[in-house]
């Protein structure tokens, strides 16, 4: 007995036995240490000592165990801090995680409860750090390396929830592709640090104007951009279309190259989807990508406007 | 003894929304999230048919389960199944963390195991004051494999009493499985102590 007392005593976790009347039967060193008092808790009742853990999940777990011998687990994800327990000295001391297990036992026809605790402050710690981490990655795959905008696998995700929402709440979408005019030439005359330049500076100025209306912008691949416009109707994003076609030719990036024009223009498609007409992903880009060809056409720096799929094509 | 009658069943079904009902307020306490829970068929079969009405058609989508060992006057195995994809939706949405990863994590594991804890110990209270009866009652163990291997029982034939639950969270819906299986003399207790509790009732 005595030595079965003695392997409590140096246990590196917390035991703890309650009566029927809540009043600590037995506490192990550890435990007694970890309670942010220096009295000896033996004896002591413990919701008494402690009224402020009345009615959180210990104490009905407690409760289920001494009134219906129902034994409960108290994980960290759901619990942080179930018991005020401490460790560290000075001003590294921190309250720590704790995963908790109740469970009622029988002895000479007398129920008691006991408490296991265990500081789980370790796990929580690396699981947060994992969390971080996973975070980050998940961000990096969505994200365009050289313009730290959407990239095109981030454009499908967010074109996908849009399209389902419009579909469920009725509301129109629109969806707007554009290219940046003889991107290539630029590129041959004005090398490669130059052109990436260029891209950065449309998608900052993108960024800046878009953004704040709720209107996703992504990097669709190479020179064409793509911005989403949640509940919007053709007018407005055709609007929207010609207005960043005036403005990013505002932006006087000198284009010696362009056959349209001294400075960087662009050639925008719109394609909207109406609030009754059901549309797939993929038909919505091939409608913007169609229009945003047939304004190339008909000679770039401009902005056409896809059929409506519910119309005949002439 | 003679299967439950359809009183008998409506009668548990509303005894278990209750617990249910009990248990999503504890849960939402906890996560200072609303939840609500409740109850739409409570049905009693052998364990088999439990497997076939749980296997999935192609592929094998697994489950998520929460098991508690009871014993009593009414004894066996408690358990509380999800779907894995139900039940990581579950977990996300009660912590609230963002990282969409295929597999539960630890910390995430052990709130599961809390949160079915929380709703089988509902049960049990509820079952053990209709029976007027205390039982004895292991910790939860968690469990993430396919239908068979959780159900798989050396006696196929044993009865279920088997609960179907819906779980609203965030406009999401989810549903989730309610297994009491049963040993000998359980559902003869069961359904001595429904006809006490009908006649207290009438």
């Amino acid at each position: 007995m005595q030595l079965f007392e003695r392997a409590l005593s140096v246990l590196q976790s917390g035991v703890m036995i309650l009566d029927e009347e809540y009043r600590v039967h037995f506490i192990n060193h550890w435990l007694n240490k970890a309670f942010d008092t220096s009295e000896d808790l033996q004896g002591k009742v413990l919701f008494e000592h402690y009224p402020e853990l009345v009615d959180f999940r210990i104490h009905q777990a407690v409760m289920q165990a001494l009134k219906s011998g129902l034994p409960s687990l108290l994980s960290p994800g759901l619990n942080r801090s179930p018991l005020p327990l401490f460790r560290g000295q000075g001003a590294r001391r921190e309250r720590f995680s704790q995963s908790i297990r109740v469970q009622p036992m029988l002895s000479d026809g007398k129920r008691f409860c006991l408490i296991e605790v265990q500081d789980v402050s370790s796990m929580v710690r690396r699981e947060a750090l994992l969390n971080k981490q996973a975070e980050k990655l998940n961000q990096m795959a969505l994200t365009d390396e050289l313009t730290g905008i959407a990239n095109r696998r981030h454009f499908n995700m967010m074109l996908e929830r849009e399209l389902r929402r419009s579909e469920l709440q009725g509301t129109p979408l629109s969806l707007v592709f554009f290219d940046i005019d003889f991107f290539k030439q630029y590129n041959d005359h004005l090398g490669h640090q130059a052109g990436d330049k260029c891209l950065v500076a449309v998608s900052d100025y993108l960024r800046t104007q878009l953004q704040s209306y709720g209107y996703q912008v992504a990097r669709y691949g190479g020179e064409e951009f793509c911005i989403i416009l949640p509940g919007q109707a053709v007018d407005v994003a055709e609007h929207l279309a010609e207005r960043c076609r005036k403005e990013i030719e505002e932006l006087q990036l000198k284009h010696p190259s362009s056959n349209v024009a001294p400075v960087v223009t662009a050639s925008f498609g719109v394609a909207s989807k109406s609030d009754k007409q059901p549309e797939t992903q993929t038909g919505l880009i091939l409608r913007a990508d169609n229009a945003l060809y047939r304004a190339k056409l008909a000679g770039r720096n401009q902005v056409v406007v896809a059929e409506r799929q519910d119309k005949e094509s002439p | 003894m003679n299967d439950l009658t359809v009183l008998e069943l409506d009668a548990l079904a509303e005894i278990f929304n209750i617990s249910v009902g009990r248990s999503a307020s504890a849960l939402s306490e906890l996560t200072q999230e609303p939840v609500t829970m409740s109850v739409p068929v409570v049905h009693v079969m052998p364990i088999h048919r439990v497997i076939e009405l749980l296997s999935p058609g192609i592929g094998a989508e697994r489950l998520t389960c929460v098991s508690q060992m009871f014993n009593g006057s009414f004894s066996g195995e408690a358990m509380l199944m999800f779907p894995e994809n139900s039940s990581l939706e579950i977990v996300r949405l009660m912590l609230g963390s963002q990282v969409p990863i295929e597999q539960l994590s630890e910390i995430e594991q052990d709130a599961l195991n809390e949160i079915g804890n929380i709703i089988l110990n509902a049960c049990f209270s509820t079952i053990a004051d209709m029976l007027q009866d205390t039982f004895s009652c292991d910790l939860p163990e968690l469990t993430v494999a396919s239908v068979d291997e959780i159900l798989q029982k050396p006696e196929s034939e044993q009865t279920v009493l088997f609960i179907q639950i819906q779980l609203a969270l965030e406009s999401q819906n989810l549903e989730g499985y309610l297994a009491f299986i049963m040993g000998s003399g359980s559902e003869a207790n069961l359904q001595q102590a429904l006809r006490g509790f009908l006649e207290g009732v009438q």
